[in-house]
């Protein structure tokens, strides 16, 4: 369990999960967007983008902010600075692995336990 | 690291090896982020539709100019000024129902970069509008005035567009293409313009044809990049 640590660079589950990680890909690009849009553009349901935006908004990554319309409530979310370095991070992190993967001197040969297919070993040892 | 994140380290390790299929996390890393990210950046200029009305104007004007001007030269009555007042109007009126419209189907972003960047951003575009007033004022002094009109319209709504960076998506890199294309072919009508002459109206004409075309794409690519909610729900 060790070795990896020192093997794979560290991801951020908070960002990875594929729901988050549109979320924040969203927000990074502009200076603040309403629940319409996110839900348009993640093509979450309401349910379960309130749930990824309160998750983001306990971890400090986001803003949400909540305005009253036309007697209608506009919730608005925006990316943190902390949320911003989280996610270039995982971007980073990700590339690293990406890179870290395709290089010819592969890591994880001597992994056997964490394999989920036989011929990724092979692959790795070659 | 806890262990299932060692776990999920690597599972992505294999799965970006080449050990594992590609599944929803694999293509919002590579290809649905730079989507969504693309059409945060682009939501207004992709709101298509807005202009159209004003385009419609436009060619209802034109058109009227064109009887007009069979039947009775300038100078231009009261009637038609008043006409084209109306339709103006109204074009007003139905391209901000349509500005509604948008913010009631795909919602609202406050676009722009936080920051410096933000600044950056407003400069540069300053900085190419000053530039624009200059080439046209030169192009005025020298050539035809439907020159100076194509070339204003070439510079303001295409070539931004032209060397913005685009992802490797075939749709938005088809538009990027589109954009350039038409750029190409406004610029040679602009130098072909002193040689031939030809119509002012029928020079419009074509300009708006070609951006209503334009604007109509940008809409359907807007819906299209909106579309993907049965693929992130998996």
């Amino acid at each position: 369990v060790s070795e990896p640590r020192g093997m794979l660079p560290e991801i951020d589950r908070q960002v990875h999960e594929p729901a988050r990680l549109a979320i924040l890909t969203v927000l990074s690009a502009c200076e603040r967007a309403d629940f319409l849009f996110l839900e348009r553009a993640t093509g979450l349901s309401r349910g379960n983008l309130s749930v990824q935006l309160t998750r983001l908004e306990e971890a400090g990554l986001i803003e949400i902010e909540k305005i009253i319309v036309r007697k209608k409530t506009v919730t608005t979310a925006a990316l943190l600075a902390r949320g911003r370095g989280a996610l270039d991070a995982y971007w980073q992190s990700m590339e690293e692995l990406r890179a870290r993967a395709t290089a010819p001197e592969r890591p994880t040969a001597q992994r056997p336990r964490k394999l989920p297919g036989q011929s990724a070993v092979a692959g790795g040892e070659a | 690291l806890e262990s299932n994140d060692i776990d999920l380290q690597t599972d992505l390790f294999y799965k970006l090896n080449g050990g594992g299929s590609m599944d929803s996390m694999e293509l919002i890393v590579s290809r649905r982020a730079d989507e969504l990210s693309y059409v945060t950046e682009h939501f207004r200029d992709l709101q298509g539709l807005i202009v159209v009305p004003m385009f419609l104007a436009l060619f209802v004007c034109l058109a009227g100019a064109g009887t007009r001007h069979t039947s009775r030269p300038l100078p231009v009555s009261w009637t038609m000024a008043l006409s084209a007042s109306g339709t103006f109007i109204v074009a007003l009126f139905a391209s901000e129902a349509i500005s509604r419209w948008y913010k009631r189907r795909f919602g609202e972003v406050l676009a722009g970069a936080p920051g410096e960047s933000a600044r950056r951003a407003k400069l540069r575009t300053l900085a190419v509008r000053v530039l624009i007033v200059g080439v046209c004022i030169l192009v005025w002094e020298s050539s035809h005035p439907s020159a100076m009109v194509l070339l204003y319209g070439t510079m303001t709504a295409l070539f931004p567009r032209c060397f913005e960076s685009v992802p490797a998506v075939p749709a938005i890199q088809l538009r990027r293409a589109a954009y350039i294309a038409t750029a190409m072919l406004q610029l040679t009508l602009i130098s072909l313009g002193n040689l031939l002459h030809p119509h002012f109206t029928a020079l419009l004409s074509e300009l708006l044809t070609t951006y209503l075309l334009l604007y109509l794409y940008d809409h359907w690519l807007l819906t299209r990049l909106l579309g993907h909610r049965e693929e992130a729900n998996q």
